[in-house]
Protein backbone atom coordinates (compact mmCIF):
# COMPACT_ATOMS: atom_id res chain seq x y z
CA UNK A 1 0.00 0.00 0.00
CA UNK A 2 1.40 3.37 -0.77
CA UNK A 3 1.35 6.22 1.36
CA UNK A 4 2.64 10.03 1.39
CA UNK A 5 3.43 10.02 5.56
CA UNK A 6 7.35 10.72 4.46
CA UNK A 7 6.05 13.59 1.84
CA UNK A 8 3.40 14.50 4.78
CA UNK A 9 6.11 14.42 7.52
CA UNK A 10 8.46 16.56 5.54
CA UNK A 11 5.49 19.61 4.37
CA UNK A 12 5.92 19.85 8.52
CA UNK A 13 9.75 19.41 9.07
CA UNK A 14 8.93 16.40 11.42
CA UNK A 15 11.63 13.85 12.25
CA UNK A 16 10.55 10.17 12.04
CA UNK A 17 10.33 10.38 15.61
CA UNK A 18 8.31 13.29 16.31
CA UNK A 19 5.68 11.81 14.08
CA UNK A 20 6.29 7.81 15.97
CA UNK A 21 5.67 10.49 19.08
CA UNK A 22 3.09 12.22 17.90
CA UNK A 23 1.12 8.21 16.10
CA UNK A 24 2.25 6.91 19.75
CA UNK A 25 4.38 3.95 17.61
CA UNK A 26 7.73 3.22 16.98
CA UNK A 27 10.54 5.03 15.12
CA UNK A 28 10.96 1.74 13.15
CA UNK A 29 7.30 1.86 12.40
CA UNK A 30 7.29 5.24 10.86
CA UNK A 31 10.19 3.96 9.11
CA UNK A 32 8.56 0.65 7.82
CA UNK A 33 5.52 2.58 6.89
CA UNK A 34 6.98 5.14 4.63
CA UNK A 35 9.15 2.35 3.28
CA UNK A 36 5.68 1.09 2.18
CA UNK A 37 7.44 -2.15 3.80
CA UNK A 38 4.05 -2.28 6.05
CA UNK A 39 0.49 -1.95 6.47
CA UNK A 40 -0.83 0.05 9.30
CA UNK A 41 -3.84 -0.90 10.80
CA UNK A 42 -7.10 0.69 10.51
CA UNK A 43 -7.38 2.59 14.38
CA UNK A 44 -2.99 3.62 13.12
CA UNK A 45 -4.54 4.72 9.50
CA UNK A 46 -7.36 6.62 11.45
CA UNK A 47 -5.24 8.22 13.93
CA UNK A 48 -2.94 9.33 11.33
CA UNK A 49 -5.75 11.18 9.26
CA UNK A 50 -6.68 12.60 12.35
CA UNK A 51 -3.17 14.07 13.08
CA UNK A 52 -2.79 15.11 9.47
CA UNK A 53 -6.18 16.28 9.33
CA UNK A 54 -6.79 14.87 5.99
CA UNK A 55 -8.92 11.93 5.05
CA UNK A 56 -7.82 8.13 4.77
CA UNK A 57 -7.79 8.09 1.45
CA UNK A 58 -5.75 11.30 1.06
CA UNK A 59 -2.65 9.90 3.37
CA UNK A 60 -2.71 5.57 2.34
CA UNK A 61 -3.64 4.29 -1.10
CA UNK A 62 -3.78 0.89 -1.95
CA UNK A 63 -4.25 1.18 -5.93
CA UNK A 64 -7.17 -1.28 -6.42
CA UNK A 65 -9.50 0.34 -8.88
CA UNK A 66 -12.69 -1.00 -8.50
CA UNK B 1 6.46 19.52 17.87
CA UNK B 2 9.02 20.54 20.87
CA UNK B 3 5.94 19.30 22.76
CA UNK B 4 6.17 16.30 20.96
CA UNK B 5 9.84 15.60 21.14
CA UNK B 6 9.67 15.84 25.04
CA UNK B 7 6.47 13.00 24.56
CA UNK B 8 9.08 11.10 22.19
CA UNK B 9 10.05 9.12 25.48
CA UNK B 10 6.48 8.00 26.02
CA UNK B 11 6.42 4.35 23.98
CA UNK B 12 10.40 4.22 24.63
CA UNK B 13 9.97 4.97 28.30
CA UNK B 14 6.77 2.66 28.61
CA UNK B 15 8.72 -0.20 26.29
CA UNK B 16 11.96 0.33 28.39
CA UNK B 17 10.29 -0.20 31.53
CA UNK B 18 8.39 -3.24 30.84
CA UNK B 19 11.15 -4.43 28.84
CA UNK B 20 13.49 -4.26 32.33
CA UNK B 21 10.84 -5.78 34.54
CA UNK B 22 11.05 -9.09 31.87
CA UNK B 23 15.02 -8.89 31.87
CA UNK B 24 14.74 -8.63 35.76
CA UNK B 25 12.35 -11.45 35.90
CA UNK B 26 14.72 -13.74 33.07
CA UNK B 27 17.45 -13.17 34.99
CA UNK B 28 16.05 -14.02 38.26
CA UNK B 29 14.39 -17.32 36.82
CA UNK B 30 17.93 -18.23 35.27
CA UNK B 31 19.74 -17.47 38.72
CA UNK B 32 17.26 -19.91 40.72
CA UNK B 33 18.15 -22.86 38.06
CA UNK B 34 21.69 -22.33 38.76
CA UNK B 35 20.76 -22.39 42.39
CA UNK B 36 18.93 -25.44 41.59
CA UNK B 37 21.47 -27.10 39.47
CA UNK B 38 24.13 -26.17 42.59
CA UNK B 39 22.17 -27.83 45.36
CA UNK B 40 21.37 -31.05 43.31
CA UNK B 41 25.22 -31.31 42.47
CA UNK B 42 25.74 -30.88 46.24
CA UNK B 43 23.93 -33.91 47.32
CA UNK B 44 20.72 -32.18 48.01
CA UNK B 45 18.46 -34.49 46.64
CA UNK B 46 17.36 -35.88 49.96
CA UNK B 47 15.93 -32.93 51.24
CA UNK B 48 13.06 -30.25 50.75
CA UNK B 49 15.44 -27.80 49.67
CA UNK B 50 15.65 -28.74 45.76
CA UNK B 51 11.72 -28.96 45.86
CA UNK B 52 11.62 -25.44 47.63
CA UNK B 53 14.13 -24.23 44.90
CA UNK B 54 12.37 -25.74 42.41
CA UNK B 55 9.27 -24.30 43.37
CA UNK B 56 10.74 -20.47 43.77
CA UNK B 57 12.17 -21.22 40.09
CA UNK B 58 8.44 -22.25 38.91
CA UNK B 59 6.69 -19.08 39.99
CA UNK B 60 9.55 -16.52 39.08
CA UNK B 61 8.85 -18.73 35.69
CA UNK B 62 5.26 -17.30 35.72
CA UNK B 63 6.54 -14.44 36.69
CA UNK B 64 8.52 -14.16 33.74
CA UNK B 65 5.78 -14.98 31.33
CA UNK B 66 3.43 -12.46 33.07
CA UNK B 67 6.17 -9.74 32.39
CA UNK B 68 6.94 -10.45 29.08
CA UNK B 69 2.60 -10.48 27.91
CA UNK B 70 2.99 -7.13 29.69
CA UNK B 71 5.47 -6.24 27.58
CA UNK B 72 3.80 -7.26 24.54
CA UNK B 73 0.92 -5.49 25.52
CA UNK B 74 2.77 -1.77 25.47
CA UNK B 75 4.50 -2.71 22.08
CA UNK B 76 3.26 -1.25 18.94
CA UNK B 77 1.76 -3.63 16.13
CA UNK B 78 4.64 -4.07 14.34
CA UNK B 79 7.10 -5.06 17.26
CA UNK B 80 4.18 -7.22 18.25
CA UNK B 81 3.65 -8.56 15.03
CA UNK B 82 7.59 -9.25 14.95
CA UNK B 83 7.11 -11.09 18.16
CA UNK B 84 4.35 -13.01 17.27
CA UNK B 85 5.71 -14.44 14.45
CA UNK B 86 9.11 -15.18 16.44
CA UNK B 87 6.97 -17.23 18.49
CA UNK B 88 5.03 -19.10 16.31
CA UNK B 89 8.11 -20.17 14.21
CA UNK B 90 9.87 -21.06 17.40
CA UNK B 91 6.74 -22.85 18.64
CA UNK B 92 6.18 -24.56 15.05
CA UNK B 93 10.31 -25.25 15.12
CA UNK B 94 10.36 -26.90 18.52
CA UNK B 95 7.65 -29.10 18.56
CA UNK B 96 8.83 -29.82 14.65
CA UNK B 97 12.15 -30.11 15.60
CA UNK B 98 12.18 -32.32 18.78
CA UNK B 99 10.00 -34.70 17.65
CA UNK B 100 12.15 -35.03 14.48
CA UNK B 101 14.75 -35.51 16.94
CA UNK B 102 13.33 -37.77 19.60
CA UNK B 103 12.66 -40.09 16.22
CA UNK B 104 16.13 -39.81 15.09
CA UNK B 105 17.29 -40.75 18.67
CA UNK B 106 15.00 -43.54 19.07
CA UNK B 107 16.36 -44.82 15.71
CA UNK B 108 19.71 -44.45 16.71
CA UNK B 109 20.90 -41.78 14.25
CA UNK B 110 21.48 -39.26 17.12
CA UNK B 111 22.32 -39.04 20.93
CA UNK B 112 19.50 -38.67 23.28
CA UNK B 113 18.63 -34.81 23.68
CA UNK B 114 16.88 -33.84 27.21
CA UNK B 115 14.83 -30.78 27.70
CA UNK B 116 17.40 -28.13 28.06
CA UNK B 117 18.87 -29.28 24.76
CA UNK B 118 15.16 -28.48 23.49
CA UNK B 119 14.83 -25.18 25.26
CA UNK B 120 17.87 -24.12 24.11
CA UNK B 121 16.99 -24.90 20.60
CA UNK B 122 13.59 -23.16 21.24
CA UNK B 123 15.43 -20.02 22.20
CA UNK B 124 17.86 -20.05 19.34
CA UNK B 125 14.76 -19.95 16.52
CA UNK B 126 13.36 -17.48 18.40
CA UNK B 127 16.63 -15.05 18.79
CA UNK B 128 16.74 -15.69 14.81
CA UNK B 129 13.36 -15.32 14.14
CA UNK B 130 13.36 -11.84 16.29
CA UNK B 131 16.47 -10.70 13.95
CA UNK B 132 15.10 -11.43 10.35
CA UNK B 133 11.91 -9.84 11.62
CA UNK B 134 13.83 -6.67 12.50
CA UNK B 135 15.71 -6.69 9.16
CA UNK B 136 12.44 -7.41 7.16
CA UNK B 137 11.13 -4.45 8.09
CA UNK B 138 14.03 -2.00 8.66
Amino acid sequence: MKNRLKILRAERNWTQADLAAALDVSRQTINALEKEKYDPSLPLAFKAARLFELPIEEIFQDGVEI
Amino acid sequence: MKQQTTEATNYSSRIKKRNLHYILFSIAWATSLIFIELAASQGHSTTALPLLLILLNMGIGVGMILAYIRVLKVMDELEQKIQLNALALSVGFGCVGSMTYSLLAKAGFAPQAGASEIVTFIVLVYIASIFIGQIRYR
